[in-house]
């Protein structure tokens, strides 16, 4: 005798709707947090992206990949100056290496000094 | 009036679940009241919206392992006095995706770059069906949606044609762009974090077709 079908978990969920559009009052929700913020009803549509930028072979040539280990703190106000730069500049992408770049050449001076031993 | 559902779910981790219910539910709150509920125990969604990056909707940390709490979870979903409760799904098919899919207005499988993928979507293709024959109400739609892909590549390529072969619409696809994990390091969304970028556009397109098929009408793209 086959033994009688295990009911599914979907039909399970099926009956707890079912059994919970019947019940009075569900516990009162409580967002972690809350930031409503709805927009516009119609917001303006997103302009065309720019296009690829021509990539700086010479730069890229001279240039390496690394990974930096520093606070997040920092990381993050890394690419808020990132993206308030990109903002500036029209909407292109944010870059962190770039910000990076030109605090080097900022303190360039002063870094060559350093490794001088002055 | 109860919330649009809006359900995304894989039986995979790593699929960009997580990335897609965040940024999605971002851009939609454009237009609405919008409530993310992180259904995933790993609570990366909760994480992300603690981070304080001014992201534009409410979030709560509701995950639900046993089934005698569905009724419950349910409720608190079904009243949330959101227009749209999006869901981030756990990735196993546990008791919070079939109460997702019984639940569900739209339901998203992001799916990426590799087989191991393509199965997991299977199945959870198939626990879609169960659900639209337990409701008899032919919900939820559904979109496939390619994610974390590289078109420049033939994995990339291919995967998208074999997307077309699981019967279910297939959306416009997310690229793997370090845009998405630049945004999310700093608690913010794609929208707010690189506006206007080709990884905006894409959630926003995606965003697009999914607030149509929650208005009723069809996904033609399929």
């Amino acid at each position: 005798m086959a033994p009688p079908k295990r009911p599914s978990l979907v039909g399970a969920m099926k009956a707890a709707k079912d059994a919970a559009g019947r019940t009075a009052q569900p516990p009162e929700a409580a967002p972690v947090a809350s930031q409503p913020s709805p927009a516009a009803e119609t917001p303006a549509p997103l302009a065309a992206p720019p296009g690829p930028a021509k990539r700086d072979r010479s730069l890229s040539d001279r240039s390496a990949t690394t990974a930096l280990h520093i606070p997040r703190e920092q990381l993050h106000l890394l690419r808020l100056v990132a993206v308030a730069r990109a903002n500036r500049e029209g909407g292109g992408r944010p870059s962190v290496s770039n910000v990076l770049r030109e605090l080097i050449e900022a303190n360039r001076a002063a870094l060559e000094r350093e490794a001088a031993g002055g | 009036m109860p919330p649009q559902i809006l359900a995304v779910g894989n039986l995979k981790g790593g699929t960009g679940k997580t990335t897609l219910a965040v940024n999605l539910a971002a851009e939609l709150a454009g237009k609405r009241k919008v409530h993310l509920v992180d259904a995933d125990a790993q609570e990366s969604a909760t994480e992300w919206f603690q981070l304080d990056g001014g992201l534009p909707f409410t979030c709560e940390a509701l995950p639900l392992d046993d089934p005698g709490e569905a009724a419950g979870w349910i409720a608190r979903i079904t009243t949330n006095p959101a227009d749209l409760v999006v869901v981030d799904l756990p990735p196993h098919t546990g008791a919070a995706t079939a109460a997702a899919l019984i639940l569900a207005d739209l339901f998203l499988v992001p799916i990426g770059p590799s087989t191991l993928d393509i199965r997991a979507a299977a199945k959870a293709l198939d626990m879609l069906t169960e659900a639209r024959e337990a409701r008899e109400d032919g919900k939820p739609a559904a979109l496939l949606i390619l994610s974390k892909v590289d078109r420049r590549t033939a994995a990339g390529r291919e995967i998208e044609a074999a997307l077309h072969e699981m019967g279910e619409p297939v959306g416009p696809m997310v690229g793997l762009r370090s845009a998405f994990v630049d945004a999310a390091s700093g608690g913010s969304w794609i929208g707010a974090y690189a506006p206007r970028s080709v990884a905006h556009q894409e959630i926003a397109t995606l965003a697009a077709v999914a607030a149509r098929i929650l208005k009723g009408k069809k996904h033609g793209t399929a």
